[in-house]
């Protein structure tokens, strides 16, 4: 399956986790997506908003978060 | 629309400090320093002031001392013990932020993590102490999320290894039962409704203090202050500590009822310790939500809130206390409740709580 990209580069929070939160029911569970967010409040909220939602935070490196779909 | 409701950590002065605060304009307009007969009036007005104020914070007046603006107090009783000694700041990643960038301006300094709740980590802060520590500084409550710290503990633990501590009292200032060994303490007058511009510190007998800035003779005040100011804050302690005495039980069961109708709305999350708290203090945060949206939704009926999140302060930085604790950044509301809020007004909040957050969802998502 291609690879799931969410450009949030330049979007302030909550935009980033919003877009994410839209794609993630249309990928499968066990698949993953990465998300660009460069919003200072991104490397707080991202990890906060998959633990909310049971999500795995497989990966987070500076601006791109990769997210497994757990649920 | 109906007056005005404060539910930011804003608050009026007391009625008791407004009566004092005419009659001691007449009565200490002198310098208490000097030899007058006015100058004596002035002294015996002050000493009235510290013992009240000292009866009020639990302490001794003679280890009491003023300064005229709320927020150097912190600053002032922490830098005089760096002062007095050598060793390393610990202190938590939850402070206020003139006690972090104290932190970050002393190599060596350590700033402890806390957990999800905002309580310091125990095990990690007996490690810290080991390690040439000077001075412990620990908040007695977050003023954000409303947490306690465990001062007992933390206090049995610094004494265990003589290092001082200093306790920044903050909003639990006037409400809270101090541990035997503290060293320092400081606070704002705003903080139980008194006046703006004074600060509050405690100098424990026996503790060493340095006054930290330039000065040509040892002194332990910044010098003069608004005696006015002093006795204003002394009466609106006495009254703020007798309306909490009669209605922190009232206060309780409305956040118990705002809470249980922020966290019944989908993807919300309450954060703080739900106990062991300040008990007029509830924090929540909103997922898809900006926290100025929903502070503006909540003002638009009538009620001002206050919000950690990062669009609605100066920087682009969100609080950093939610932050440390892990908690969502956006979406974030704070809420003070004032005393004799009335049952209409809870009610009319927390009815207004899921409508103001869908209202912001329906606009973002």
């Amino acid at each position: 399956m291609d690879e799931v990209i969410i450009n949030a580069i330049g979007l302030r929070c909550p935009m980033p986790i919003i877009l994410a939160a839209k794609q993630l029911p249309k990928i499968a569970v066990g698949q993953s997506l990465t998300l660009l967010a460069d919003d200072p409040a991104a490397a707080f909220d991202v990890p906060a908003w998959c633990r909310m939602t049971g999500q795995e935070l497989t990966s987070s490196q500076g601006s791109t978060f990769v997210i497994k779909k757990t649920s | 629309m109906s007056h005005e409701v404060g539910f930011d950590s804003d608050q009026p002065l007391h009625p008791k400090a407004r009566q004092v605060l005419l009659a001691a304009f007449d009565a200490g307009w002198a310098d208490p320093r000097r030899r007058s007969k006015d100058a004596a009036q002035a002294r015996g007005l002050v000493q009235g002031a510290k013992e009240s104020l000292a009866a009020g914070l639990g302490i001794r007046s003679d280890e009491l001392f003023l300064v005229g603006e709320g927020s150097l107090a912190p600053v002032l009783a922490l830098e005089g013990a760096l002062a007095s000694r050598s060793g390393t700041l610990v202190t938590s990643q939850v402070e206020r932020a003139e006690i972090l960038m104290i932190a970050a301006s002393r190599p060596g300094s350590i700033t402890i993590s806390v957990d999800q709740a905002a309580r310091i980590d125990l095990a990690e802060l007996a490690g810290a102490l080991e390690s040439g520590a000077g001075v412990l500084s620990l908040q007695a409550a977050n003023g954000e999320v409303g947490t306690r710290q465990p001062l007992v503990e933390a206090s049995e633990l610094a004494t265990l290894r003589g290092v001082p501590l200093h306790i920044d009292l903050g909003l639990a200032a006037g409400r809270t039962k101090l541990p035997e060994n503290w060293s320092y303490l400081s606070a704002d007058a705003k903080s139980w409704a008194g006046p703006t511009g004074l600060g509050i510190y405690a100098i424990k007998t026996g503790a060493r203090w340095r006054y930290p800035w330039a000065t040509t003779q040892e002194r332990h005040e910044v010098g003069s202050y608004s005696i006015p100011l002093a006795l204003a804050a002394a009466a609106a302690l006495e009254g703020w500590q007798e309306d909490e005495r009669n209605e922190s039980e009232r206060i309780r069961s409305f956040i118990a009822l705002i809470r249980q109708a922020a966290a019944a709305v989908p993807d919300v999350e309450v954060v703080g310790d739900p106990f062991d708290r300040l008990s007029n203090i509830l924090t929540f945060s909103a997922l898809y939500c900006d926290g100025e949206s929903l502070v503006e939704e909540f003002a638009k009926e009538g009620f001002v809130v206050g919000s950690g999140s990062a669009c609605t302060s100066d920087q682009l930085q969100p609080s950093h206390v939610l932050a440390a604790m892990g908690a969502l950044t956006h979406g974030n509301v704070r809420i003070h409740l004032p005393h004799f809020v009335t049952d209409e007004q809870i009610q009319r909040f927390c009815n207004l709580i899921p409508i103001a957050i869908e209202n912001v969802r329906k606009r973002l998502i």
